[in-house]
């Protein structure tokens, strides 16, 4: 018998795996039955996946931590074997940008974007106003001047080059951090390991097959449809090339760059022992265990 | 009479069918609905501009996000928000009860049920606030009480001095120049790093 599973994942060009392993049968080889679900919100994404309506989710690698700690509106542990991505995030900025008080937006509070938005402004010198607003809204906010810049993943800010806004806009593309993980409740890992153990092969399967530069345009092919991401395939495919879709072993020296610029910024008080909480956040050992 | 203030709500709802019903359900329970909104219609500004108490939002609206960041430690301007969802789930009012969400989802906005849900959440979400205060203060008087021992340690060993005048002399100084005993702690850690 097949194992259902129903998996979210939002709008993005590094949700590509997720996508290509329902596609292109990668996951029905492992005997999954994958119900893949577009979430309007990351918010969404953690709620659902932490009240049991999802069994594993395309999320922000500091999500994790988030919501494991508690730091959010959401208090439940959550954990990581199989990191999606790393790369894609851009900065785009008007050239004509407010520079005594700019507004600049990210999509969400706990995200590598976040943290790229607080480094760029510190080295500039830049007293920005940090707002959110989903992906969606961000090339009309900046096009009627709501906001002068944004930080997102892919292909939101090259997206917002090729459209022509009226205006001329800077892009800088951010340096690769683990970004996007396949996040799970500890409790259902730990209930549920043949199924994770499937994902997770299925998923390596999918993400060596889409990081193929043969395979890039077949991919955003798809990725481009109304139900995937929406938008043009050659924008999504140059998005794609800003990605490492192979990058797929969780790191815990990432977990704890994430953690110290969420106490940094403010989100989160001072911890001390930090060891065991990383670990049990991005599970190294499950990753070497299955993919090795 | 009862003169306290009707709560100020913000509905976002991009269902255009049912958002004039959730609002009129709304007013007829009390609540004084200030705006409603579809996404996209700058919330954080509104929020602030109209001096919302509380926000109800459709839970498959992509604003939600936008709500996450004002719920943060020291964020701007926390508020409770309630969500809804049209296919509500019993389990996933429950799960999030559980994990301590001041936000509801409501089972298909049932409209008799909204006075209580909101009510319910105000009150939960200035708990949960004040609890979240006291924690800090917590946290920050001890992180104080370090700083004071370690400038008294500091002192003792300089002035020669046992831990009680090396006390009384904090408390002297920080009287003279009306600061607090912490902020005096600073200095005198800050002057020992100094001189070495």
């Amino acid at each position: 018998m097949k194992q259902k599973l129903k998996i979210g994942f939002i709008a993005l060009c590094d949700s590509a795996s997720l996508i290509v392993a329902h596609e292109r049968g990668f996951f029905t080889q492992e005997g999954l039955q994958v119900d893949l679900v577009r979430e309007p919100s990351w918010a969404n994404i953690r709620d659902k996946l932490a009240f049991g309506l999802l069994d594993a989710a395309h999320m922000l690698a500091p999500m994790l931590i988030e919501a494991s700690l508690g730091a959010g509106n959401v208090h439940m542990p959550l954990t990581t074997g199989f990191a999606l991505s790393s790369g894609g995030g851009r900065i785009t900025l008007a050239k004509e940008m407010d520079r005594e008080r700019p507004r600049l937006a990210m999509v969400y509070p706990f995200s590598s974007h976040h943290y790229a938005l607080r480094q760029y402004t510190a080295a500039n010198g830049l007293d920005a106003e940090l707002v959110v607003l989903p992906p969606t809204q961000m090339i009309a906010a900046l096009s009627s001047g709501q906001i002068q810049g944004f930080c997102a993943g892919a292909p939101w800010g090259l997206l917002a080059e090729t459209l022509g806004l009226g205006l001329d806009v800077v892009s800088y593309s951010l340096p690769g951090r683990m970004e996007k993980v396949l996040g799970v409740r500890q409790t259902w890992l730990d209930a549920s390991s043949e199924a994770h153990t499937g994902l997770m092969r299925a998923l390596r399967a999918a993400s060596q097959w889409t990081n193929r530069p043969e395979n890039r345009g077949e991919v955003a092919e798809i990725l481009a449809r109304t139900e995937y991401l929406n938008a043009p395939a050659d924008v999504i495919a140059s998005g794609l090339a800003d990605i490492d879709f192979t990058a797929n072993r969780p790191s815990i020296e990432e977990g704890r760059w994430y953690l110290d610029r969420m106490v940094e910024y403010g989100q989160i008080h001072a911890l001390q022992n930090t060891g065991p909480i990383l670990a049990d956040l991005f599970r190294v050992a499950t990753f070497d265990e299955i993919i090795f | 009479m009862d003169t306290s203030p009707q709560p100020r709500v913000i509905l976002v709802d991009e269902n255009g069918e049912r958002a004039p019903t959730v609002a009129q359900a709304l007013s007829a329970s009390g609540f004084e609905l200030v705006a409603t909104l579809g996404s996209g219609a700058d919330l954080k500004a509104r929020m602030i501009e109209l001096q919302a108490d509380v926000v109800i939002i459709d839970m498959d609206s992509p604003d939600r996000d936008i709500l996450e960041n004002m719920r943060q430690v020291g964020a701007e301007m926390p508020r409770p928000i309630v969500m809804f969802s049209q296919d509500g789930h019993p389990d996933m009012i429950r799960a999030a009860v559980e994990a301590g969400v001041s936000a509801y989802v409501v089972d298909g906005l049932k409209l008799e049920r909204i006075k209580p849900i909101v009510d319910v959440a105000i009150a939960r979400f200035a708990q949960f606030q004040s609890l979240r205060g006291e924690l800090d203060k917590a946290r920050s008087s001890l992180a104080e009480r370090k700083l004071i021992e370690r400038a008294k340690g500091i002192l003792m060993k300089r002035r020669d001095c046992d831990e009680e005048e090396a006390y009384a002399f904090m408390r002297k100084t920080a009287m003279d120049q009306k600061l607090r005993l912490a902020d005096i702690a600073n200095k005198i850690i800050a002057a020992a790093e100094l001189l070495g």
